[in-house]
């Protein structure tokens, strides 16, 4: 792959950082990537000691542009992004997922909350032609973030769509509310998972099961997704079904650690 | 095209609206004799003259054997007598959406049907279990609901009652499967899987446009572009019809006791007292006049 010259960091937990981070390879970007393979918790200060030693030998003037896509809770969140943000120039836009919390809320933890751009989509990023885009509150305006997706992203050709800062965005709280209403079904012994699937793909014309789908996106994304926007909205609707964060507790992923509502052969299980 | 016949007995299609037609083309196509009742002779025979014509339609453009046409028209047997569903093997019921109407339909089937004979009821919001309720033999009662338009869309859901017993739900599930559908299996819970799981596709989508996150032309354009979807949730519901869509909310919204996730939303009830129900109106969400 030739380079196109751009280079650009991805720091993430779950299938959105891969994907991103797989994505922007093939597109010619240098990417350096820092991909926990699940959420972090809390009590864990191990990645946090290991980023704190490769920040030291990172040259943050050398980059496009900064991505981070997280599905940990929002006080990790927080310690990441503020770990990162300090680190690096004021100018550079940072890309920042909102799929869980709204943009606006990791602005707020920003030194310069004003380039902070929050991007979603839905995985698998293989079929995705649009990509959601928004700009926190602080921002006042979209021109930086325009810029920046026209500068630094361009090369992708991925179209963007602009919307309104709110936790999950569109598609990713859409889909999240699909599948957390058939992991409920799965749970009341309604039907089988496979039949729930092939219900909605033929019944409705549903590009993927929604259980095979959340095993695609990761379950700890559709959780962190519900979850976000649970506490934003504050209503019953969106709150997670137990199931799903019980999975994601068993690291029960889905598709990229080979186990998730559906095993998947080829891949190393977690559990 | 040759699907292994279930039985030799010809099948029971009760009502010969949208989708009792449909059930009785599909039936009718896979070989099955289809005694098709309806209570207006009028009625049957505007279904059957519609059906000839999408039928030609189909041969002319060789989806269809040359000649076919007039075997599988046939093999409908129209009949306004409910007691010549004597000789049927299952019937199908596929009368308008009303308890007492369907319970009263099946007591009467009972009599008048084989005793081993398969009752099913294409319903997609009544209860199986409300509709076996009212008689002896619950367990031959089952519900296979097809979906419209019933030629194109693969799916059945094949759904047990309380009390259908297991033989009658591998029958039904092999009948469907005769016609070429792919069938699944559930029990019986308001909205079964797709009418219940589908709700929030609409929900999410009003409520998105409502808390101004992003328009409805925006969030069509994300969920076939992002998400892959065919259609967009407010494409979608212009092509089921507003008055459908919502009917099929509250009907699952009441049968949960009001759970809050499944509440219809106002807009929906706006557009419907509008008279703005979609395609067929030529105004929904979006204006098709033109």
């Amino acid at each position: 792959m030739t380079s196109n010259g751009q280079k650009v960091l991805v720091l993430g937990d779950g299938t959105v950082a891969e994907e991103l981070a797989e994505a922007l390879k093939a597109a010619g970007y240098v990417v350096d990537d820092y991909l926990h393979p699940g959420p972090i918790d809390a009590w864990n200060e191990k990645p946090f000691a290991y980023l704190a030693v490769e920040f030291t030998r990172l040259e943050f003037a050398a980059y496009d542009a900064f991505f981070i896509a997280l599905t940990s809770d929002r006080d990790v969140q927080g310690r990441l992004v503020r770990e990162l943000e300090l680190s690096i120039p004021k100018q550079t836009p940072l890309f920042v997922s909102a799929m869980s919390l709204a943009a606006t809320e990791i602005a707020s933890w920003c030194e310069h909350p004003e380039r902070v751009i929050g991007f979603g989509f839905v995985p698998p990023l293989c079929g995705v032609q649009c990509l959601e885009m928004t700009v926190p509150l602080q921002a006042e305006s979209t021109a930086f973030a325009e810029q920046a997706v026209a500068s630094v992203l361009a090369e992708w050709g991925m179209d963007v769509e602009w919307v309104q800062d709110s936790a999950g965005l569109v598609l990713p709280r859409l889909v999240s509310v699909i599948v957390n209403e058939a992991v409920t079904a799965l749970v009341e012994g309604v039907a089988a998972a496979e039949d729930i699937d092939i219900a909605m793909k033929l019944g409705t014309n549903y590009p993927h099961g929604p259980l095979a789908w959340a095993d695609a996106i990761g379950l700890d994304q559709v959780y962190a997704t519900l979850q976000g926007v649970y506490d934003e909205q504050q209503e019953d609707r969106y709150r997670p079904a137990p199931l799903l964060r019980r999975l994601v507790l068993a690291k029960r992923f889905g598709v990229r650690v080979g186990h998730g509502f559906y095993r998947y052969k080829g891949a190393e299980t977690n559990a | 095209m040759a699907n292994r016949l279930v039985t030799t007995q010809p099948i029971g299609v009760l009502g010969a609206g949208t989708m009792g037609i449909g059930i009785a083309q599909v039936a009718a196509q896979t070989g099955y004799t289809v005694r098709l009742f309806d209570l207006s002779d009028d009625v049957l025979g505007k279904a059957l003259a519609k059906l000839r014509v999408a039928l030609e339609k189909l041969e002319q453009k060789g989806k269809l054997a040359a000649g076919e046409t007039e075997l599988v028209l046939g093999r409908i047997l129209p009949t306004s007598t409910l007691d010549s569903l004597s000789d049927v093997a299952l019937v199908i019921e596929a009368a308008p959406e009303k308890i007492e109407l369907k319970r009263s339909i099946f007591a009467q089937l009972e009599g008048i049907c084989p005793p081993d004979a398969v009752l099913a009821s294409n319903t997609s919001s009544i209860p199986i279990t409300a509709i076996a309720g009212g008689v002896k033999t619950p367990e031959r009662v089952v519900g296979l609901h097809f979906f419209n338009p019933v030629p194109l869309m693969k799916l059945v859901e094949v759904i047990s009652g309380m009390h259908t017993s297991a033989e009658t739900v591998a029958w039904a599930d092999a009948f469907a499967t005769s016609l070429g559908k792919t069938t699944a299996k559930c029990i019986d819970t308001p909205g079964f899987i797709v009418n219940r799981v589908a709700r929030g596709y609409y929900g999410e989508g009003l409520r998105l446009v409502q808390e101004g996150v992003a328009t409805m032309e925006q969030i069509d354009k994300l969920a076939r572009l992002e998400g892959n979807f065919r259609m967009g949730p407010f494409e979608l519901m212009d092509l089921i019809g507003i008055d459908v869509n919502l009917s099929v909310s509250q009907s699952v919204y009441q049968a949960t006791y009001e759970e809050q996730r499944y509440r219809p939303n106002p807009i929906q009830e706006r557009m419907v007292q509008a008279g703005d129900f979609g395609r067929k109106t030529g105004r929904g969400f979006y204006r098709y006049d033109q």
